[in-house]
């Protein structure tokens, strides 16, 4: 009988047998950590919207998730989460593209300030890194300017203190300010400022560039914790709306590849950093899109719970926590619920507006 | 004459200790007390017959607030205004955010400790403010629309007792900076609220307080404080304030709402 180097692969490696006979994404061995997380780590999260369900997860598993600007106690969770509070382990927001964490660092660690830091909402305003976290605005720019020095100490504090940094990679667009190249965490005009093509302008990120900017991102920690490890992970949910000039379901595939491809760089190059699957739980053949809601852009609450399973069953939080049920799981019920806090869907409202005008 | 009923629980003592002292500054105004335990005082409501009475109440509780006051209920229609003294405003809840981040923009930018922003406090104490309105047992659909004054915050002395009551002011005993710009931030969001209710929240005048925001000792009354030093972690008395506590209270409401 003739040799193959696939004699011997364990089974985990074959289609047929892996998926084919393995309707259960949950059971099929499809995700092996490379570093344990044990509930006395400390462990920060950050990302894009679905950032928010692996914080929740993890939190719920019984982990020692950081939160390092948290809301008064008692306040009720939907007016904790309506500021931006009990979200990630700070108070910044979502982080869709690595350019903006990486900025994020560079400016607690005084490496970088932004152009244009405050935005005027209306007769008030809003920190342009972050405009979703006060929504009615505060009183005066040199407030705002205030609350961010405020923020920015504490995310050292977080980083500092953090064992494991979560983070979710979720879109390659962003909108900068041209000649400082300023990242902002929203396009101008959506959120409280303005847009001005003279000023502004549209960035689609490269592999290399997200490659670039994590391992700087990184190096930037590393000075705060040397011993930091990163959990990297890419959101399922597709782009509420492109500016690249393609059509949407175009771009988002796209930049879900650019995404993925560097998360596997990273993961491949880096012993500290890891990769779990979330897009591909979500978006393989064997879910065959049921994980998604009828809009087709939305995780329905089954997908979330289906990859948060899987995290935990990994990380073996299901052994000293229990198994987790459906049924019992804290997720959001409806596509409002899962949209609130995700200010991407916001672009929609030009859409409606296209709508209207045709 | 204008005929005025200060009513509500055990605080309403000290008001009606101070008064003979300011009686001859209002030769137009008559002032009528109405003090009663607040174990008992809990089971008074405004009627909408316009009586402050309470429907249950045994003949031993009667015959202690008869004790006090020589009647065991009002008719509040009687009076041109009426002022609720004592109400529970639960300042401790406000004191208590301080425990975990400052108000803006007290403190430098950089001390690593969170900070909230004004328009996020306000939807906190707002919720706040409609939990204190629905305890305070006012009718908003009857015809007596009292003033309400809160009861006093707790003497600075509490933070030296053990009593669980007191962690809260003990634990921000060293940021009194910012303990004292969120009780005043609460304070104006509670008479904000109540003013859109139709109601007058009347906080304590500001001189009785020290800069941490608690009530200067020396308005503490008589007896109050650590009931012994034998026993750190009793609870005592740092809520009863004096006369002269009193006396400010008061000439304050009258100067404020009379002249």
């Amino acid at each position: 009988m003739s040799r193959s180097p696939y004699n011997g692969i364990e089974r985990r490696a074959f289609w047929k047998i892996a998926v084919e006979k393995r309707i259960e994404v949950a059971a099929s061995d499809i995700f092996r950590p490379k570093f344990p997380l044990m509930n006395d780590m400390r462990i920060a999260t950050a990302g894009s919207c679905f950032a928010q369900h692996v914080g929740q997860a993890l939190k719920q598993s019984g982990s020692n998730v950081i939160d390092a600007e948290p809301a008064p106690p008692g306040t009720p969770e939907n007016l904790a989460k309506d500021y931006g509070y009990s979200t990630y382990s700070a108070r910044y927001g979502n982080i869709y593209t690595v350019a903006h964490l990486l900025q994020i660092m560079k400016e607690a660690t005084g490496r970088f300030t932004p152009a244009e830091p405050v935005w005027a909402l209306k007769d008030r305003f809003v920190d342009s890194q972050r405009a979703n976290v006060e929504p009615t605005g505060l009183e005066t720019p040199e407030a705002v300017i205030w609350h961010r020095a405020r923020h920015l100490a504490c995310i050292v504090k977080m980083m500092q203190s953090c064992d494991v940094f979560v983070f979710t990679f979720g879109l390659t667009e962003a909108w900068l300010h041209t000649e400082t190249q300023t990242v902002f965490s929203l396009a101008p005009g959506t959120l409280g400022g303005s847009f001005d093509s003279t000023v502004h302008s549209f960035k689609n990120y490269t592999t290399r560039n997200v490659v670039d900017d994590f391992r700087e991102f990184m190096r930037l920690a590393l000075t705060l914790n040397p011993n930091m490890k990163f959990l990297i992970t890419v959101s399922p949910i597709p782009l509420a709306a492109t500016a690249s000039g393609t059509h949407v379901e175009i771009a988002t595939m796209r930049s879900k590849a650019v995404l993925r491809a560097a998360c596997d760089e990273l993961a491949s190059d880096f012993a500290n950093v890891d990769y779990f699957p979330s897009y591909e739980i979500i978006n393989s053949p064997r879910s065959k899109g049921q994980f998604f809601a009828p809009n087709l852009r939305d995780v329905t609450p089954e997908g979330v719970q289906t990859v948060m399973t899987i995290l935990k069953r990994a990380y073996g939080f299901e052994d000293r926590m229990g198994p987790t049920v459906l049924s019992e799981a804290e997720m959001p019920l409806t596509d409002d619920d899962m949209d609130a806090r995700c200010e991407e869907v916001l672009l929609n409202q030009f859409a409606d507006i296209e709508v209207a005008k045709a | 004459m204008m005929n005025l009923i200060i009513f509500g629980n055990s605080h309403v003592g000290a008001w009606r200790e101070a008064w003979p002292t300011l009686a001859p500054d209002y030769p137009d105004i008559s002032v009528t007390f109405f003090g009663i335990p607040e174990m008992i005082h809990r089971r008074y409501r405004i009627q909408d017959t316009g009586e402050f009475s309470a429907l249950k109440i045994s003949d031993d509780e009667r015959k202690r607030v008869v004790d006090i006051n020589g009647f065991d209920q009002v008719q509040l229609e009687d009076y041109d205004r009426h002022l609720w003294v004592g109400m529970n405003w639960k300042p401790e809840s406000a004191v208590m955010i301080t425990t975990s981040g400052d108000p803006d923009t007290i403190e430098d930018a950089s001390t690593g400790r969170p900070a909230y922003s004004k328009p996020f406090l306000k939807a906190i104490f707002e919720l706040q403010a409609a939990n204190i309105l629905r305890d305070s047992r006012v009718n908003l659909d009857g015809s007596i629309r009292p003033d309400m004054h809160p009861r006093p915050i707790y003497a600075e002395e509490c933070q030296s007792s053990l009593h669980p009551l007191y962690d809260v002011w003990r634990e921000t005993a060293d940021i009194g900076s910012a303990r004292s710009a969120i009780l005043g931030y609460y304070e104006k969001i509670v008479v904000d609220y109540f003013s859109r209710q139709g109601l007058k929240f009347v906080p304590s005048p500001m001189g009785l307080r020290s800069s941490s925001g608690a009530t200067k000792s020396k308005y503490l009354s008589v007896g109050g404080g650590i009931a012994s030093l034998k026993t750190p972690a009793s609870r005592g008395d740092f809520s009863h304030m004096n006369a002269e506590y009193g006396r400010v209270c008061l000439k304050n409401y009258l100067d404020y709402y009379f002249t």
